[in-house]
């Protein structure tokens, strides 16, 4: 089970960013880890910008130990910026003693509430350090799940695995795991 | 740069069970195992070492293994039953060049414990260690003959690129057609990019 940072019941999360960048695959991993792997409930709801690659793109993910009634995300107690468009559409959004996960450096922080907590990690550059950009959003997951816990880092894990190509599982753990480690040192330091 | 370097992302050891419950460790090759090389090689039926592209029982030959390791040239994982090595299997790349981008791999199973999936786990790490290092395609050759091998790799999605007539001059001084089989690991990490794109991108009518 989790152990989110969070004592609700449930957890409004929007991850966004740039169209490419594995918005919805980040989005879809933590439903699968709170629904096949936890058995909890949760919904996704994706939205597009202009369809075109670096087009916004964001996903809405609710997660919960009960039914949930309506699936969009209007205050998040997360949000995942990972363009520095998603932080200035949405960073407003963040409800009381929220989070907000960045990517560092992509995003520059500014004008954030003061009860809003953030954690800055530079998945691009792990990303490129593991040889495979597109593991950008498996680092933030990672990450996400290490500063929030919001869903239990195995259950993560598993969600990876089942949700991406056969034959990259090892790799996107490795990514899973570099983001996840990352922001297990990053707890409680405010990124 | 040294070979446990370059795996940094894949965790070793790890512990594999063959399907008879015998335990082995698998972990990438250090400069300490050089001496426990020759007594596998030794173990490897000499119509098996027929097969093989080097001659593995000349002292220079794993010298040069070494070399390669310690140059970064070559990435070797070693299964462990105990403390004696009963598999084998090694990541070869060039460095610069044309096929920078290209791995050449090779793997030797100890006759005792072929036939129960050790070589398939251990050609599937170097899969993914070709992954992690940034390579785009693994190559292996195999000789006409070895049928069950080639059908081995093809199951692990290795597909036929080319027959080399006469390529191959075994230990006896035989002529051998080669088979060369590649792994195209780029078309994998594709497939990722296209579930992320297909998932983005989708046109809302």
């Amino acid at each position: 089970m989790s152990t989110s940072v969070f004592q609700t019941g449930a957890t409004e999360i929007r991850i966004a960013g740039f169209g490419g960048q594995g918005v919805i695959l980040a989005g879809t991993i933590l439903g699968k880890a709170a629904t096949i792997h936890e058995g909890r409930q949760a919904t996704l709801i994706q939205s597009f910008g202009p369809e075109a690659r670096g087009g916004s793109c964001s996903a809405q993910v609710i997660l919960s130990d009960r039914p949930i009634g309506y699936p969009y995300v209007t205050r998040p107690h997360v949000l995942v910026a990972m363009s520095q468009d998603a932080f200035e559409r949405f960073a407003g959004d963040v409800r009381e003693g929220g989070i907000l996960v960045f990517e560092e450096d992509l995003v520059r922080v500014h004008d954030l509430r003061p009860d809003v907590r953030p954690f800055g990690v530079p998945a691009a550059r792990f990303a490129e350090e593991m040889r495979r950009r597109m593991v950008l959003n498996i680092v933030m997951t990672g990450f996400v799940t290490a500063v929030t816990g919001v869903v239990n880092a195995d259950a993560a894990r598993r969600a990876v695995a089942d949700s991406v190509p056969k034959g990259t599982e090892s790799l996107n753990i490795a990514a899973f795991d570099r983001g996840y480690e990352y922001g297990s040192g990053s707890k409680g330091s405010g990124g | 740069m040294n070979s446990g370097a370059a795996l940094h992302h894949l965790s070793f050891p790890q512990t594999h069970y063959l399907p008879d419950g015998t335990v082995v460790a698998i972990r990438p090759m250090n400069v300490a195992d050089r001496d426990l090389l020759p007594v596998f090689f030794e173990a490897i039926p000499p119509q098996d070492r027929l097969a093989l592209q080097e001659n593995v029982l000349a002292p220079d030959t794993v010298d040069r293994w070494v070399a390669d390791m310690e140059a970064g040239r070559a990435h070797p994982i070693l299964a462990f039953h105990g403390e004696r090595i009963v598999g084998e299997a090694t990541l070869l790349r060039r460095l610069h060049g044309w096929t920078r981008h290209v791995g050449y791999m090779r793997c030797i199973v100890h006759p005792a414990y072929r036939r129960r999936g050790l070589g398939t786990h251990l050609i599937r790490l170097i899969i993914d260690v070709a992954a992690q290092i940034g390579l785009d395609k693994v190559v292996v050759e195999v000789l006409v003959g070895q049928r069950r091998e080639r059908r081995m790799l093809e199951k692990l999605g290795f597909r036929k690129e080319a027959i080399l007539k006469d390529h191959a001059t075994d230990m006896r001084g035989n002529k051998h057609g080669v088979v060369l089989l590649s792994n195209s690991v780029i078309d994998l990490w594709r497939k990722m990019e296209d579930m992320i794109l297909d998932a983005e991108f989708e046109v809302i009518p």
